[in-house]
């Protein structure tokens, strides 16, 4: 019988929350005073933490743990620009395990790095910082930064990565060659006069059940594609707004966005706490918020803060700007305040583990 | 002399609060850091070998600017330390 693991990655720390059935067991801070800007549980035999710590002075490195947090090592094979590249690594956006156990992070300045040897070393995907389009990239409010990755379970070789203020891009050669995949998507004013390019994707996210349906949050809209992000359209009816970071990809069809008043208001619109769902693949979307609160609720929830349970498309959580975090095991019928109030949450994942 | 580090970056050398550095100058201890403490010489140097943005390097409580006055002498007892600098809040 596995039980649900929650890593949360915070501004101040990393914090864990496991439910035994019963009810929630949470531990942390970890790594206090670090950005834990991303966090997440790889590996099959043996499990391991892995945080992007982050710190405005200090930089950015990652940490592993082998014992679910109780001791961390910083590891010397740390994502690392190479001497004479001209990029500085100021931030560790996301870590994503494929299914075949490799693994990648995002990070600012924008760039992919890859480890197969679970998260001791890492080399640059230069094919993607090369990219021609290179010179016209500019930064989104969050830096430069390569915030998403998405892996075709069903053959590594293809996958997604999103850049902000940039765009998304393809490969379909395991990294190999990138293509540049913003056809639909409106551009946002970066001042750049790169085409198709100075598109703000803030989240992108595999439909389980197809591996050609992708969903994206993206800075002008909710938008989906058909073609593996060929070409999006926008998917919003019955949104109260179409801006917004997160989105997660639950179940054919399902999918969850975290929408905000506006880009100058980055938070919930009136004040209201609120997530809407789509089962009809984007075609329309509903609130589906029973059990969040009815107080006013100024907050955000950022990209990484929003996740799914691996083993049950009936599992959702997030975490906000403000430190709580809310979890529905079904389908947003009802959701939870989690008993613990954090600081600012920037990274929330979902795994299951040996009871 | 001793390099002294603040509390988050103790985790980089073992978990000490400081280290000895075998060094005549600072420049010297500048190069034992960078060449026996790789995972601290990252969170005190950036990419272009520069001491970081916000970084400074107090000897014996003065700081050495970001010119990290290289040339300076040291003595037995010298206490270097990596500060946070302050900036803003």
């Amino acid at each position: 019988m596995s039980e649900l693991l929650l890593l949360i990655g915070t501004e101040k720390g990393a914090f864990t929350a496991r439910h035994d059935g019963t009810g929630w067991r949470t531990t942390g801070p970890h790594l206090p005073g670090w950005e834990v800007s991303a966090l997440t549980l790889v590996g099959d035999g043996r499990p391991r933490l892995l945080a992007g710590t982050t710190h405005y002075v200090y930089g950015a490195t990652i940490r592993a743990s082998e014992d679910m947090g109780a001791t961390w090592r910083e590891l010397g094979g740390s994502p690392r620009f190479a001497d004479g590249r001209g990029f500085k690594l100021k931030r560790v956006w996301t870590i994503d395990e494929a299914p075949s156990g490799v693994l990648y992070t995002g990070v600012d300045e924008a760039a992919l790095f890859r480890s197969a040897d679970a998260g001791e070393t890492w080399s640059e995907v230069a094919s993607l910082s090369d990219h021609p389009t290179r010179p016209h990239w500019s930064p989104g409010n969050g830096g430069l930064c390569l915030h998403t990755v998405v892996v075709d379970p069903h053959d590594e070789r293809r996958m997604w990565v999103a850049i902000s203020a940039v765009g998304a891009f393809r490969t379909d050669d395991g990294g190999e060659t990138w293509e540049l995949k913003t056809r639909g998507l409106p551009p946002v004013p970066t001042g750049g006069d790169g085409d198709g390019i100075d598109r703000c994707v803030h989240r992108m996210a595999l439909d389980p059940r197809s591996r050609d349906t992708l969903y994206m949050q993206c800075h002008g809209g909710v938008f989906r594609s058909d073609d593996a992000a060929d070409s999006w359209y926008p998917v919003e009816t019955g949104l109260p707004s179409n801006f917004g970071f997160p989105i997660v990809a639950t179940g054919p069809g399902e999918a969850f966005v975290a929408p905000l008043d506006s880009d100058e208001r980055r938070f919930m619109p009136a004040g209201r706490l609120r997530v809407y769902r789509t089962r009809d693949g984007g075609a329309s979307w509903q609130d589906a918020s029973r059990g969040l609160p009815e107080e006013p609720q100024f907050v955000n929830v950022l990209r990484g803060a929003m996740a799914k349970d691996p083993a049950d498309p009936g599992g959702v959580f997030f975490g906000t700007t403000m430190g709580q975090v809310y979890g529905t095991r079904d389908g947003g019928e009802s959701w939870e305040q989690l008993p613990l109030q954090l600081p600012r949450v920037l990274s929330v994942t979902a795994h299951r583990v040996g009871a | 002399m001793t390099l002294a580090v603040p509390g988050l970056l103790r985790d980089s050398i073992g978990g000490r609060a400081s280290v000895t550095l075998e060094a005549a100058t600072v420049a010297e201890a500048l190069a034992r850091l960078r060449s026996e403490h790789p995972l601290l010489t990252v969170h005190v140097f950036d990419e272009d070998g520069d001491v970081r943005e916000h970084v400074f390097l107090a000897l014996n409580g003065r700081s050495l600017g970001r010119s990290a006055a290289v040339d300076a002498p040291l003595a037995d007892g010298d206490r270097l330390d990596v500060v946070q600098a302050v900036s803003g809040g």
